[in-house]
């Protein structure tokens, strides 16, 4: 055979973390010296990974492009494949094909101001496009990030969001939980997304943003970001479905007729509002 | 066209062409099988020699599964302690294909563009490259469920084939379209099959079509229309259309054990999109929506051709009579391409 396009690369668990009750993330290296060498990605790709014998998943990589020797994933538990993903420790292996689809277009954000909301898991996608802006800090205008979660127990990277948050200099960060999630000691808001964007009135002026989390709360978001006067064209998402391949071909990730792992999963709210539904 | 030589094979003869062919190379046909309790009858492509050989109805099941099988491994994993390697396996074997009729074979080429773009699929190509295709033609419809001339198909189209076979009084006229057909010709030529002319053949009875091709837009513009609700309780989401149609290709990908097998899927069916966080269609009308417009509309829309061949086994196995055809009609009225 020339190429099997399904033949994934193999991968190492080097690191676990609990992130909630439900989710870990799982630091990830190549077996192969050659692989990790040859590996590139840009944010907001995604791979197909499996533990050997449960299934393929779809993760997004969860980690900036400039981390060279590892890629980080996070997994909440759902179901098979990813339960499988639960019981490993330090030293397994995993597969990897990818990276796959789109990315952010973070080059032209340069000189932006740029907003990233994200909900629950939903920063996942979100965690390398931030790492990367801190980064790169000088090169951004304004930096702000909203996060959102069910209840306290429920944000993910911890630490790292707690960090952000502390950062004043840096970026100015909104967390939240809904109502009815915050613990006694919680210093955060507790609220919905789209009255805390309503709050902020955001400058639609010279602004991009980035939005990921459920369905439902994006939607609510980008409709309030509309009000509140930016152009659909800069609205970002990362789209999430159901996919086998990857590649185009199991045809079961599509919108109409676009392919949500081939065209996406990075679409501008513009071009979701010309998609014919099936999208929420 | 009298010039090129034709062979004509007799009804009585043509088992035994058959097993001769087979014993050079592979020979996949349409055979009937009794079900194992007494049923009913099953038809399908099989190597031969399983069933009893019937080149004269349509197959239950399409030509779809010589080139995606039903269900096959696509790689699998070697574990020791110290790591785990993946093997991929190769189909590799060169077979004929005999008597495929130009639904299948279209299809099949269709399905290249979905196999071929961006990513090439080399399960597909592997067995489409090593498929030496006879295309059974068909001068006259099956019967009242052929509707290949609504969608751009040719019934007797026999360029891209490697031979070509007509029904003839009492038998079949074969002949060579290309040298890959040559294996053919040789075994036929063996077994003694008499030298004929090449016929002429001229479709008929292929009438009343509908124009399916070029609405393809049009459809997109309803997707939002009511009558999607009106044909939902037709369709109670089996999915049995998808199996028996030959340019259905959604798959699954699963491990089973130390194998990674992919298999048909089904887009009727409600865990086709189901995640944990989300569910795209959670109505029936949505996915029956899905199946008619990825054939009708997003196909044709991305790769340039209309996704079904009109072969017409939807019709035959659809435990509801769901007719496509009349929906194609009411939703090309709805869409105003037709009146």
């Amino acid at each position: 055979m020339v190429e099997n396009i399904y033949q994934p690369k193999m991968m190492r668990v080097i690191e676990v973390r609990d992130e909630t009750p439900t989710i870990k993330t799982f630091r990830l290296e190549f077996v192969d010296d050659e692989d990790r060498k040859n590996f590139t990605f840009k944010e907001g790709q995604f791979g197909e990974f499996s533990v050997p014998g449960s299934g393929e998943a779809t993760f997004c990589i969860a980690s900036p492009t400039f981390w060279r020797d590892y890629i980080e994933i996070t997994v909440k538990e759902v179901r098979r494949a990813t339960h499988a993903f639960h019981l490993l420790d330090v030293g397994d292996f995993v597969t990897f094909r990818g990276p796959y689809g789109n990315w952010f277009p973070v080059d032209d954000f340069y000189g932006k101001n740029v907003m990233v909301i994200g909900g629950g898991i939903g920063i996942a996608p979100l965690r390398g496009l931030i790492h990367r802006v801190i980064k790169e800090r000088k090169k951004f205008g304004d930096f702000c990030i909203i996060y959102a979660a069910r209840c306290v127990e429920e944000l993910v990277y911890k630490e790292e969001v707690y960090g952000w948050w502390e950062s004043d200099d840096i970026c100015n960060t909104t967390l939240c939980v809904d109502p009815g999630g915050e613990t006694p000691d919680w210093r955060g808001k507790v609220s919905f997304v789209p009255p805390v964007l309503e709050q902020m009135k955001p400058s639609p002026k010279n602004g991009v943003v980035v939005v990921c989390g459920p369905p439902i709360m994006i939607r609510l978001c980008m409709e309030k970001l509309v009000e509140l006067g930016f152009s659909p064209d800069v609205l970002y998402t990362t789209l999430e479905a159901k996919m086998k391949c990857g590649l185009g071909k199991c045809g079961r990730c599509n919108i109409g007729d676009v392919y949500i792992c081939k065209d996406g999963p990075v679409f501008t709210y513009a071009q979701i509002e010309g998609f014919p539904g099936e999208v929420w | 066209m009298s010039n090129k030589k034709a062979y004509f094979i007799s009804d009585d003869k043509l088992n035994g062409f058959i097993e001769s062919l087979n014993e050079k190379v592979p020979v996949y046909v349409p055979q009937r099988f009794d079900r194992a309790d007494g049923t009913g009858i099953y038809t399908e492509y099989r190597p031969y020699g399983e069933g009893e050989v019937d080149l004269e109805s349509r197959t239950l099941l399409s030509v779809k599964s010589i080139f995606l099988p039903q269900c096959e491994v696509i790689l699998g994993f070697t574990t020791n302690e110290e790591r785990v390697d993946v093997v991929s396996e190769t189909p590799s074997d060169e077979r004929v294909l005999f008597s495929i009729r130009n639904c299948d074979f279209e299809a099949v080429r269709r399905l290249d563009l979905l196999f071929g773009w961006d990513y090439r699929d080399e399960f597909w190509f592997a067995r489409r490259e090593n498929t030496i295709i006879v295309v059974n033609l068909c001068d006259s419809p099956l019967d009242d469920k052929c509707f290949c001339h609504w969608v751009g198909v040719d019934p007797v189209a026999t360029e891209l084939a490697d031979c070509a076979m007509l029904r003839a009084e009492g038998g079949y006229i074969i002949w060579r379209i290309s040298e890959r057909g040559d294996v053919v010709i040789d075994v036929l030529d063996k077994v003694g099959a008499d030298e004929v002319d090449v016929p002429e053949v001229e479709a008929k009875g292929f009438d009343n079509a509908i124009e399916v091709d070029g609405s393809h837009n049009a459809l997109f513009e309803i997707f939002t229309d009511e009558i999607w609700k009106v044909l939902e309780p037709s369709c109670i989401g089996c999915g049995i259309c998808t199996f028996v149609c030959p340019t259905c290709h959604c798959f699954e990908i699963q491990d089973e054990g130390s194998k990674r097998v992919r298999f048909w899927d089904y887009c009727t069916g409600y865990e086709f999109t189901r995640t944990e966080a989300h569910q795209p269609r959670p109505r029936q009308y949505q996915r029956y929506r899905q199946r008619v417009m990825h054939k009708y509309s997003y196909y044709p829309r991305r790769f340039g051709v209309v996704g079904c061949t009109g072969c017409g086994r939807c019709i035959s196995a659809c435990p509801q009579n769901v007719d496509i055809r009349e929906d194609i009609v009411r939703l090309l009225k709805r869409a105003k391409v037709i009146k």
